[in-house]
């Protein structure tokens, strides 16, 4: 298997990965806080800020993730370009 | 048993109907000039274009078949035929007006609209892991933006020979056993239908193609995994079984800065060395699946599509391995 495949491979896994975590962080962050319904101020703000971790976990992960398969890429491109020793 | 004569039945019909279409349209295309340019080919011949009407004009004849045999489900069923109708549509727009990298998305989101006013659609997704959610509000305007990612994610896979239809084939029969499980066992015969009409395309458009499927048949098909996905609350699985797919379309809209045509791009994402594919080394050259698979070495165009058919095996199956451990 060469290096593009397996780059190809990586990235399926990891996609889906990121998926999960996603769901997870839907699952332990946010869900319990879809009603508003009788709580207090406090408790919305803290259910905001919640939101806002998760989305910024989220994001974070998004952007790493095109950057570490970029670095990868760019770097199989550069070894294929070096005459070999 | 009366379920499965009739889903045989739509099925065959989608078959043969697909079958004499693209045959007769092939012919039909190339006489009126209604062709593209195979830019992976080194002689770049010309194949007739748009033929993706034949596959669209098939799966609709064979659902009205299935409309008269299931009248319980029949508002689904024209439903459905009219979400994957509109994104046909919308795809033959832009094969006709050129509708560019902006537009497209935009209006996509039309192809949704048949299965919200129908009122087919529940707004509680069965996510991975969490189980049904309750999105009574958020969940309207995130189908807007599901159709428009799923139809342009299906039409930027439109790349090469034979890879959009081979792979969504893949895609459709990784949904089978979250239809099973979730007991929405009336979407089977739309589904055999549905891949019914894109085999004879696939045999015409696989490599070395002599059909092309335009936009018109990318958007059709975008639109109806979509559709199917969003009657069954599936979203979520058919992204993670189309992974292949949004990395393609993740990583062009990241490293272009925004929804790109190919023709828009300022630097190709892959060059053309006789028959063999490689990536482009420009550090300004987009990042697709096509480049990330050649990046080691140029490969055949049919070894970039059997490798990609083998990515879109493993998200199936990755998919497939998400539904049960929800329903564990």
């Amino acid at each position: 298997m060469d290096r593009g495949l397996a780059l190809g491979i990586f990235l399926v896994f990891s996609g889906w990965g990121l998926v999960l975590l996603a769901l997870i962080l839907i699952k332990i962050m946010i869900l319990p806080y879809t009603s508003f319904h009788g709580r207090g101020l406090l408790e919305m703000v803290y259910a905001a800020l919640r939101v806002a971790v998760s989305l910024i976990a989220f994001g974070f992960s998004l952007v790493a993730w095109y950057y570490v398969t970029r670095a990868a890429f760019r770097r199989i491109l550069l070894s294929r370009q070096q005459p070999s020793k | 048993m009366v379920l499965f004569v009739a889903s045989a039945f739509s099925t065959v019909l989608a078959f043969i109907t697909s079958f004499l279409l693209v045959r007769t349209l092939k012919n039909r295309f190339l006489k009126l000039g209604i062709t593209g340019i195979d830019v992976h080919k080194q002689d770049k011949p010309e194949i007739p274009e748009r033929v993706g009407i034949g596959p669209l004009m098939a799966f609709t004849s064979s659902i009205c078949v299935l409309v008269v045999l299931f009248p319980q489900s029949s508002i689904l069923f024209s439903a459905l035929m009219s979400t994957a109708s509109l994104g046909g549509l919308v795809g033959l727009l832009d094969d006709v007006l050129d509708l560019g990298g902006k537009m497209k998305p935009l209006i996509s989101p039309m192809a949704a609209l048949p299965l919200i006013i129908s009122g087919c659609l529940s707004p509680r997704p069965l996510l991975p892991l969490v189980g049904h959610a309750r999105m009574y509000y958020v969940y309207w305007p995130l189908i807007l933006i599901f159709f428009t990612v799923i139809m342009n994610a299906t039409n930027m896979a439109d790349a090469l020979n034979g890879m959009m239809p081979s792979s969504v084939i893949i895609v459709t029969l990784s949904l089978v056993p979250g239809l099973i499980l979730t007991k929405k066992y009336h979407l089977i015969p739309v589904l055999a239908a549905f891949i019914a009409s894109i085999l004879p395309y696939y045999w015409y458009n696989k490599y070395p193609a002599k059909v092309f499927g335009g936009n018109v048949g990318s958007m059709f098909v975008g639109a109806f995994l979509a559709g199917i996905a969003a009657a069954s609350n599936l979203e979520m699985f058919l992204v993670i079984s189309m992974l292949p797919f949004f990395i393609t379309g993740f990583m062009i809209i990241y490293s272009a800065g925004g929804f790109r045509e190919r023709r828009e791009m300022k630097k190709r994402p892959t060059l053309l060395e006789g028959d063999l594919i490689r990536a482009n080394p420009d550090e300004e050259a987009p990042m697709t699946i096509i480049a990330i698979l050649t990046s080691d070495r140029p490969k055949r165009e049919y070894e970039i599509v059997r490798e990609f058919l083998m990515l879109t095996l493993i998200s199936g199956i990755l998919s497939i391995a998400s539904l049960l451990l929800t329903f564990l």
